[in-house]
């Protein structure tokens, strides 16, 4: 497992090293702020609930921007020769790089921390839907980032990886409006689709179904990501 | 030390190489040699574990490199032709992130850094980012990616190619410095490369192997005549005729010179030495001589004799007890008179 | 000259195959996102777009038939078996993801961080819902305009709370109906409570109007929809006991009203007259 720490490292600095990661970082920082603003300065709402899902919409925009070059860049520069001629599995390599971006996306989300901080300071919030929205948000973003890794192992132009992967995540987004209903193919719609699994837990309640979903997707993903990193490599 | 059987590589249904055999002796030092697209790159990178073959195996130190791909790896630094390396990095901090993803062990990775940032002198840049190194300096630091975990194998794809002069000499002596505690296979088009750092050449074409030997020995076996040099001042023609009748003549070709005075290349049968009677010859008509001398037939002659044949054929192998030399196609020469065409046996 | 094996050539009809297929694939493909996005807005399946299912489909079939042989080759070579191979890996891995997902769904657990935990339900709402065999359904009307501000958290509590008994019976269904966009909706429900209200209807017809938002208040409607013995009280008359019937100071009026209320019938019953048996219920 140290290899997977080793390049989880390397990409987690990169990040930090080139303009990609510093604008993500602002834009993301500038929206959410202003969100937050919004709630509790024009709707007077003591809780985090709704600016929880309003920065969903904003991750579909940013996270691929995070994931695009993981493998896509490699691919282009021919570093991915050194990588793979290292004594590294394909499932190695493919951890490191998604718990990198996984890595930095936390820090996205602890740099909001100051803002259920501001809350609490203001009134006397319920203070266990935070705690459950942040873990949500973590799960939920790493969904994203998870399919974005896959993407970006099919294609060697990080642009590609870029809107392929949010066409994907729009779609993902979207199957959430066309599972309403009762039919059992909407349910099964409504489940599939990420952004219903968040509910629950920006309300205060840490469900186990939501939860296995999420692993079980970001899982299934990786486990993609890997099989088509080792169907490159035997074409 | 690495073992290559029957190795074929298709890329759908072209064939990038096939049948590919040969062994590397702990130690040595092998040369890839061929023109482009022969087949260098995609041997080596399979060796080095980065794709599979279609058919055929390779081990590396006994382990195969397609079922125990990890393990073979441990044992090899590969470089490969576009010296990639992550820009973003500083040059310490690219060989420490290779050291430890290697398996160096975590007290040792600081000193090993060190050490082959000495030996491949990018010491004083170390803490610069890669974005700005020359090419030089960049060449240096992926030959250093590839040396700093000490392995027992390294690949190396072109490692001179755009490099001064003086850096050249410089990563050859490098590598030649690795020979004997580590075996290097490299690959590369610049023919006086092998014979100054390879101890053994394999020389590939359009995806087959032309031949295996040292470079002496290819030449030596190749080498069925020899050219005399002479600039003789005096009729062409007639300078042409003497010469032609000496004993052990082949064939005479003329050169444009100076007015009146032209350069001959006389090819001579291997083991005659006709520089005294070519000399008699021409003082005796009273032609002005005016340079005598020896050209040893070339690894090059070798390398494009093995590469490319008479037209329309495909390629030639030394397996068959030698091939017919046709002489120089130099399009810069013409042959003195119409009916003095390339001779050959 | 690279050295190039055999290549086999491929018929006119097999070259156009393998557009078709292209062809008919993104057919396919479009018409059915289009089917899955936009008809549920629309409510309506454009033939056109059935027309082009069934292009596309007819396409596809052609493709199979025309590069059938191609495609079997295809699979017969190594990198074809192998690629089968790891389809088949694929496939299992998912399908192994799909059904935990399914278990993992009947077999839940919640852990509630609210406050007070609100949003757990008591074991009361547990067992009757666990046990709901009627059809419920549940009508909240609460305008969530920016006007009522104060009705929107409402709704929100409500809804939560309503999310959580639906979760655990799937006879229990509800939905929000917002009164100041569909008035027609209030109106046409002959509800005899102003809104913001949520009422809740069985499938036998009775309804329950809920001016509260707590879950004491919703299990209480619950239990009187599923109240399942309508017992049937008999009362005696003929006796000179108090008539069940008169609203006045004399009689029980009023706690006939109260029982009907929760329910009950109540039947007068006289034991000393024509029937003389109790009567069977």
């Amino acid at each position: 497992m140290k290899p997977v720490f080793t390049i989880a490292q390397r990409e987690l600095r990169s990040y930090f090293a080139s303009p990609i990661g510093w604008i993500v970082m602002a834009t993301f920082m500038a929206f959410v702020g202003y969100f937050f603003w919004a709630a509790i300065a024009l709707a007077g709402i003591g809780e985090m609930r709704m600016w929880f899902s309003n920065t969903t919409i904003i991750l579909i925009i940013l996270l691929p921007a995070l994931t695009m070059r993981l493998f896509a860049e490699e691919r282009q520069r021919g570093t991915i020769e050194v990588l793979m001629t290292s004594p590294v599995t394909d499932t190695q390599a493919v951890l490191g790089k998604y718990f990198g971006a996984l890595a930095f996306y936390a820090l996205m989300l602890v740099l909001t921390i100051q803002f259920p901080v501001t809350i609490a300071r203001l009134g006397t919030p319920d203070r266990g839907p935070f705690y459950s929205g942040y873990l949500g948000m973590l799960l939920f973003g790493g969904t994203f980032l998870a399919v974005g890794l896959l993407i970006s192992t099919m294609t060697k132009s990080q642009v590609v990886a870029y809107v392929g992967t949010m066409f994907v995540l729009l779609f993902l987004w979207l199957l959430s409006w066309a599972g309403s209903g009762d039919a059992w193919w909407q349910t099964l719609l409504q489940y599939i689709s990420v952004p219903s699994h968040l509910d629950a837990y920006a309300k205060g309640l840490i469900d186990t179904r939501d939860l296995f979903f999420y692993l079980s997707f970001i899982g299934g993903m990786l486990f993609l990501t890997v099989r088509a990193l080792s169907a490159w490599k035997w074409r | 030390m690495v073992e290559v059987k029957g190795l074929t590589k298709y890329y759908g249904e072209y064939a990038a190489i096939e049948d590919v055999s040969f062994r590397v002796e702990p130690g040595e030092i092998l040369g890839f040699l061929g023109p482009n697209a022969a087949g260098k790159t995609t041997t080596m990178r399979i060796i080095a574990g980065f794709m599979p073959p279609t058919s055929g195996t390779a081990t590396v130190s006994g382990i195969d490199v397609v079922r125990d791909s990890v393990a073979a790896r441990r044992k090899l630094g590969y470089l490969p032709e576009q010296v990639p390396l992550y820009d973003d990095m500083s040059v310490r901090e690219y060989l420490t992130f290779w050291a430890q993803l290697r398996g160096v062990p975590r007290s040792s990775v600081p000193t090993r850094v060190e050490k082959v940032m000495n030996d491949t002198r990018v010491t004083e840049y170390a803490d610069a980012l890669i974005l700005k190194l020359s090419k030089g300096f960049r060449q240096r630091v992926g030959i250093a990616q590839a040396l700093v975990h000490d392995p027992e194998l390294l690949i190396l794809d072109e490692p001179t190619v755009g490099l001064d002069p003086r850096q050249i000499v410089e990563v050859r002596e490098l590598i030649r410095g690795l020979s004997g505690a580590h075996t290097v296979i490299l690959s590369t088009h610049i023919l006086p490369e092998v014979q100054v750092v390879c101890d053994r050449i394999v020389i590939i074409n359009e995806g087959r192997i032309a031949a295996i030997d040292t470079p002496e020995a290819l030449t030596a076996r190749i080498q069925k005549t020899h050219e005399v040099r002479m600039e003789v001042r005096g009729p062409a023609q007639e300078v042409s005729a003497a010469l032609r009748e000496i004993k052990g003549v082949i064939s005479v070709r003329a050169d444009e010179g100076a007015e009146g005075a032209k350069r001959y290349i006389v090819e001579v049968e291997r083991d005659k030495d006709i520089r005294e009677a070519a000399a008699a010859a021409v003082v005796k008509k009273g032609w002005g001589l005016r340079e005598l001398s020896t050209v040893a037939m070339s690894l090059e002659d070798v390398y494009i004799q093995l590469t490319t044949g008479p037209e329309g054929d495909d390629q030639r192998s030394l397996g068959d007890g030698g091939p017919a030399i046709p002489a120089r196609r130099d399009t810069a020469t013409q042959d003195v008179s119409s009916g003095e065409e390339v001779v050959s046996e | 000259m690279p050295r190039i094996a055999p290549r086999q050539q491929r018929t006119q009809v097999q070259r156009f195959a393998a557009q078709a297929g292209w062809a008919g694939a993104a057919l396919v493909l479009g018409s059915l996102l289009y089917w899955l996005y936009l008809s549920s807005m629309l409510q309506s399946r454009n033939w056109i777009v059935t027309a082009a299912l069934g292009v596309g489909a007819a396409l596809v079939l052609f493709f199979l038939v025309g590069m059938g042989t191609v495609i079997i080759a295809g699979f017969r070579s190594p990198e074809g078996r192998r690629s089968v191979r790891s389809a088949i890996l694929i496939a299992a891995v998912l399908a192994i993801l799909a059904v935990a997902n399914v278990l993992a769904y009947r077999r839940h657990y919640q852990w509630d961080l609210t406050g007070n935990r609100r949003l757990t339900l008591a074991p009361v709402t547990l067992r009757l819902l666990k046990g709901l065999n009627k059809k419920i359904e549940v009508t909240a009307f609460y305008s969530q305009s920016p006007q009522k501000r104060w009705e929107a958290q409402d709704l929100r509590k409500v809804q939560d709370l309503l999310d959580q008994y639906a979760d655990r019976s799937p006879n229990f269904r509800y939905k929000i109906v917002d009164y100041l966009r569909e008035p027609d909706k209030y109106a046409s429900s002959q509800m005899t409570t102003m809104p913001p209200v949520v009422l809740f209807t069985s499938d036998t017809g009775a309804r329950e109007e809920v001016k509260g938002t707590g879950e004491k208040d919703f299990t209480g409607a619950l239990i009187k929809l599923t109240r399942t013995e309508q017992r049937h009280l008999y009362w005696t008359v003929g006796h000179g006991e108090l008539s069940p019937d008169a609203m006045d100071q004399t009689g029980m009026g009023e706690v006939k009203t109260v029982l009907t209320e929760q329910q009950h019938t109540v039947k007068t019953v006289d034991l000393m007259g024509k029937e003389r048996k109790a009567p069977a219920d």
